[in-house]
């Protein structure tokens, strides 16, 4: 008798290897058979005509502060993933003493769009230490969580306000590393640090304060447990991301960790950059050290509004100017102005095919609510203008608070991005989940791999886009018994349409604690996601179960191999 | 190194959605390198070479991107 059977399906077991028609049946958390399944289950589920995959791996989230009201991290669950890291670009919640609190906060909120007003209201400051933490989140986890520990936080705890100051002593070196390694012990997957960016004063977040003796002892005590060192290098650098690689493949070597990098994306300036990222990268994977790029499915839009400065513009100096040098007052003056307007508009004219694509994305009153979601050309329609007129009338009405969209401005090369992304020293990642909410959504990058690169574009088999947000995923990061599906693996399952998976349209909606908003993306195409041998969510019922786990988990529960005898 | 001058600019999407532009600087010995500027930075670039678009930007020299660059990063100094 199992609990659970899934029948008919596709079987794409995250190995790489062809698909296969067979069932999976699930005994406890663990799957317990594939293949022809004779008998019954408590609960059972038909999936013919789908793919049955694992639950996919999302290794760059920030989802720290949404896990202590959410333990689903909606909406990522719903798009199959099943295992989140949050904690990365050295930012965690913990360990945090009391006294840090806001100076954190303010860091999330500089850094990851993380409103104020959600930690004011959606938190239950009850905890200092890690190990605290994981207690706090463990409470109705729905998806499984490997947490980063950030090098920032560890910093702070160690050296107070000295952490945005200067270079730590011996003393405090020594006392970073006993911290991360307790850190360690209650089941963090690694440590996180970044070399870019900025807290709530725009000061240097603590750990880029660090000099090469502090990341060396940080980085040895990973290798005492084999864990992750994950960095945001001088992304929009190619020669300091290369220095910052090599840097990471000595520590590689000399500790035997593996260490990831993001992110690495390609703009059509920078296609060259990212080839030449990519031969080092090569080169240091041939010496033996593990230094894995993380690459972003999605495309990047920009976004703007008339409040602040957008270089969107600077090829349109009248605009320019009216943006950089006006105030509120004179932006709102200028666009009212009839000479002012005419000549604005004409000079809009010099790129016209821009405007009637640009997307309403984000207003304030109620009136305009209608429009959000469309773009210029289809609002203009609507009100009887023009596509920059109507840009020009939102935006006065909203009081220069409506928020505009230019899609696919970056990291939209299908063959270039198609490209690295079947890299086989690629890692699929920097979704950046939980992050940026009030900017865009972070959300459903898996469901774009396959819609647009495996499905569309064709530019890679779906079993190798599994492989590579999956088995890989697990490997690179040392997360045992997940990833494959396969007798005595944990059963975490993805069960979904490969002709209609997709990311879903783009939503603003009210769901943050504190009335805030964000952008969010409705999963497409997915049926079912199990999490620990249970349904965690379904298409037809939502969500369900909640059997999250902290992975790897405590380092005294973590699984040894034996070897045979 | 000292003729190094800005050869394109072209306008990106920075990795938080904001716009950026990059441009190509061309070495004397036919080299080439990118260099990204911030919002607050190609301000700079704009007011301190006369330019009154990024397309003017051409044949300007690295010196003043250095500069501007410093300008950016300067704002972060004792903030």
């Amino acid at each position: 008798m199992y609990d659970l059977i899934i029948r008919n399906g596709t079987v794409v077991d995250g190995t790489g290897m062809p698909a296969y028609s067979a069932d999976i049946a699930v005994k406890g958390d663990r799957i317990a058979k594939i293949g022809k399944i004779e008998g019954s289950a408590g609960r059972e589920i038909d999936a013919a005509g789908r793919i049955v995959s694992p639950g996919f791996i999302d290794p760059h989230t920030h989802f720290d502060a949404q896990l202590l009201w959410d333990g689903c991290a909606k909406p990522a669950l719903e798009h199959g993933v099943t295992t989140i890291v949050p904690g990365n670009c050295s930012l965690s919640l913990a360990p945090l003493k009391a006294d840090h609190r806001m100076k954190l906060v303010g860091m999330f909120n500089q850094i990851e769009e993380m409103p104020l007003k959600a930690f004011k209201e959606g938190v239950v400051w009850d905890w200092e230490t890690f190990s605290e933490y994981l207690t706090r989140i463990r409470k109705g986890l729905a998806i499984n969580v490997a947490p980063l520990v950030g090098h920032s936080v560890i910093r702070l705890w160690v050296m107070n306000e000295a952490a945005t100051e200067r270079t730590a002593t011996d003393a405090e070196i020594a006392e970073m590393q006993s911290v991360l390694r307790e850190c360690l012990e209650a089941g963090a997957v690694g440590l996180s640090t970044s070399y870019v960016d900025m807290d709530e004063k725009l000061q240097p977040v603590p750990s880029r304060y660090a000099d090469t003796r502090e990341i060396d002892a940080l980085a040895s005590t990973l290798g005492e447990y084999g864990r992750v060192l994950q960095i945001v290098p001088e992304f929009y650098d190619p020669d300091l991301t290369i220095a910052r690689l090599d840097q990471l493949a000595e520590l590689s070597l000399k500790y035997q960790i593996p260490t990831t990098f993001s992110p690495l994306f390609v703009t059509s300036d920078s296609v060259a950059a990212v080839d030449r990222v990519m031969a080092r990268v090569d080169e240091q994977f041939a010496r033996g050290a593990r230094v894995w790029p993380q690459v972003q499915t999605r495309p990047i839009d920009i976004s703007f509004c008339f409040s602040v400065p957008s270089l969107m513009f600077i090829r349109f100096p009248g605009w320019y100017r009216v943006m950089r040098f006006g105030t509120h007052d004179k932006i709102v003056a200028a666009f009212s102005d009839a000479d002012n307007r005419k000549a604005l508009i004409a000079e809009a004219k010099i790129y016209e095919p821009l405007w009637p694509n640009l997307i309403l994305r984000q207003v304030q009153t109620e009136a305009n609510q209608q429009y959000v979601g469309k773009n210029l050309g289809e609002i203009a329609q609507l009100r009887g203008t023009t596509p920059v007129e109507a840009m020009i009338d939102i935006s006065i009405e909203e009081d220069l608070e409506a928020h505009f969209l230019s899609e696919s401005m970056g990291h939209n090369d299908t063959e270039k991005v198609g490209g690295l992304l079947n890299h086989p020293r690629v890692h699929i990642g920097a979704s950046d989940g939980g992050a940026h909410i009030l900017s865009f959504s972070t959300y459903g990058d898996t469901g774009y791999l396959f819609s647009h690169f495996v499905r569309d574009a064709k530019t890679m088999p779906m079993e190798d886009a599994i492989k590579k947000i999956t088995s890989d995923t697990a490997a690179i990061w040392g997360i045992p018994e997940r990833g494959r599906l396969e007798p005595g693996y944990v059963a975490d399952i993805a069960i979904f349409d490969p002709e209609t998976i997709a990311r879903g349209e783009e939503r603003f909606v009210q769901d943050v604690p504190g009335d805030g908003f964000r952008y969010v993306r409705d999963s497409h195409g997915m049926d079912t996601v199990i999490v620990g041998g249970g349904v965690a969510w379904s298409a037809q019922d939502g969500y369900q179960d909640a059997r999250g786990q902290i992975v790897p988990g405590a380092n005294d529960s973590v699984p040894e191999l034996v070897a045979a005898e | 190194m000292s003729g190094a001058v800005i050869q394109t600019s072209e306008i990106v999407a920075a990795h938080d959605g904001v716009a950026e532009l990059v441009i190509t600087l061309k070495f004397e010995n036919g080299g080439e390198s990118l260099v990204t500027l911030d919002e607050y930075a190609a301000r700079w670039l704009l007011e301190h070479s006369n330019c009154e678009t990024a397309e003017a930007f051409q044949g300007q020299s690295w010196e003043l991107v250095r500069d501007a660059l410093a300008a950016s990063s300067s704002r972060y100094v004792n903030a």
